[in-house]
Parts: structure tokens; sequence; C-alpha cells
């Protein structure tokens, strides 16, 4: 999950922090407001968004592991990791809607 | 007609290709799986690749991220990166070892490494090592993504500090060209 604040050129600016919920953000950052390259935001201003979705590396990595065990090792490795990596991706989408919620 | 997603597309024709490598020239890509373990090439490279993202990651990417790599978070920078490379590499060097004997015991049976060990044993343990490997190289792809990705450093501000900020924003979208 990346949070990011949207600058003045309608530019995405990705922040190194990350937080639960804008709450938690507030916590981290000991207040409301934060700088960022001279520019002052809210911490309302910050949303939420998928760093990128897991599951074709999960499966590309699965299934490149999978070879071990021939033909069949392919096929189920590949199919374990689309699994878990799905599995990534909806516990990610189910932190970033918490997120932009809060 | 819905956006096609082309990273799932990818993935999926890589594993045909792999599937269909696997079939045609079963023997060729034994043969190469088992240079690749006996030489351990694959647990060198892998240990090479956890260094280089770990440590930059610790370095790059501040500790409030709490990056799902990263292992273990006692909050002292040092420390943290000890334990988790350590954990890390101790996951590589086993899952890669384990990996070798049951491979090689399974489908070579030139080498006998575990004596006792059933088929059904041998099978699982090749799973779990995979599985194993698996959880190394995902938390190292992801580190890697956040390792790449330009993050903007942030400090603390104040709410005049804003309201000065957004006048001067206002200023300059009113400003003649």
């Amino acid at each position: 999950m990346k949070l990011f604040v949207i600058d003045s050129e309608n530019q995405k600016r990705y922040l190194n922090i990350s937080a639960i919920s804008r709450s938690d953000l507030a916590t981290k950052l000991g207040g409301e407001y934060f700088s960022v390259n001279d520019t002052t935001y809210h911490i309302r201003q910050v949303s939420a968004e998928a760093s990128s979705e897991s599951m074709p590396a999960s499966t590309v990595i699965g299934s490149a592991l999978g070879l071990v065990g021939g033909m069949p090792g392919v096929l189920i490795g590949g199919a374990l990791g689309a699994l878990f990596g799905n599995e990534s991706d909806k516990k990610e989408a189910s932190k970033i809607e918490a997120f932009n919620r809060s | 007609m819905s956006q096609l997603d082309t990273s799932s597309l990818l993935s999926t024709c890589f594993i045909a290709a792999l599937s269909i490598l696997t079939y045609f020239f079963q023997s060729e890509v034994l043969d190469f799986l088992r240079l690749i373990l006996e030489k351990k090439y694959l647990k060198s490279i892998l240990i090479i690749t956890v260094s280089i993202i770990v440590v930059s990651h610790s370095i790059r990417i501040s500790p409030d991220n709490d990056s799902a790599g990263v292992m273990i978070r006692s909050g002292l920078v040092p420390l943290d990166l000890f334990l988790t490379l350590g954990t890390y590499i101790a996951i590589t060097t086993t899952a890669c070892s384990l990996l070798e004997g049951a491979f090689i015991q399974q489908f070579f049976s030139d080498v006998e490494y575990f004596t006792k060990f059933r088929d059904l044993d041998i099978y699982v343990l090749l799973g779990v090592s995979a599985l194993l490997l698996w959880y190394v190289v995902f938390h190292m792809y992801k580190m890697g993504l956040e390792l790449f990705f330009k993050r903007e450093n942030i400090s603390k501000s104040t709410q005049e500090q804003h309201n000065k900020s957004n006048q001067s924003e206002d200023q300059k979208a009113r400003a003649p060209f």
C-alpha cells in the first residue's frame, strides 16, 4: 500500500511512510500537518493506493520454483502462486479501503 | 469490452512455456536444474540478491513504512537489519540444501541424501522447500518494488504553514503567464 498526496501540478507524490488510518498517520507524524518539498498538506489530503498487483509475480515465481517437480510441478506451483498472490492482493485492497474510509 | 490484463496474460504465457519446455525436454531440464543446485548457483544468486535488497531497503526506506518484508521491528535499525538479513539467509540456505537433496534423490537416484525417507516424504520436502524459496523471492520482489519507487520524505508542519502554502499556491495559479 502506498500513501500519496496530489500536488499543485496534479502529480502524485508518494510518501515515505505508511499507516493503517489517517489517525494512525497523525500519531506517527505527531500532528495533522506535514510538509513535502516546502508544501504543507493536511492528513485529509492523503490517500492510499495499491503498490502493484502481486498475483502475476507470485504466479511466475511459483511456476519457476515448481520446475523441480517437472511439468506437474510447474502447473501446481503456478496455481499455488496465483492463489497466494491473489490472497495478498485482497488483503492489500482491504487495507487501502480501510485507510481511504478513515 | 474490458481492458486486457497484460501482466496476468504474460504470467499465463510463462507457465505455458515452462510446461511445454518440461514436457518436451524433461531430461535436459532436470540435468540443468541439477547443475544449478549442485554448483550452488541458485543459493549464491539468492543470497546476493537478498543481501543487496535488504541492506538497500533498510537504508532507503523509512522504518515507519511497516514493510511486510521486514521481519523484525525492534525500533533499532541495525538490529532489525541484522535479524532480517540473518533470517532470510538462513531460510534461503536451508531451503536450497533441502531442495537439492530431495530433487537429486527423487529424480536421479544415484545419491541417497535421506536414507529413511520414502517417496511421499521426499515430495513433501520438495514442496516445503519450494514454498520457503517462494516466500523469500516474493518478499524480495515486494521490497524491491518499494525500493525502486520514488518516495518523498515528509516532515511535521503546522496549520499556519499550511495556510501560507495554500496562499502561495493560489498566487501562483493567478499569476499571468
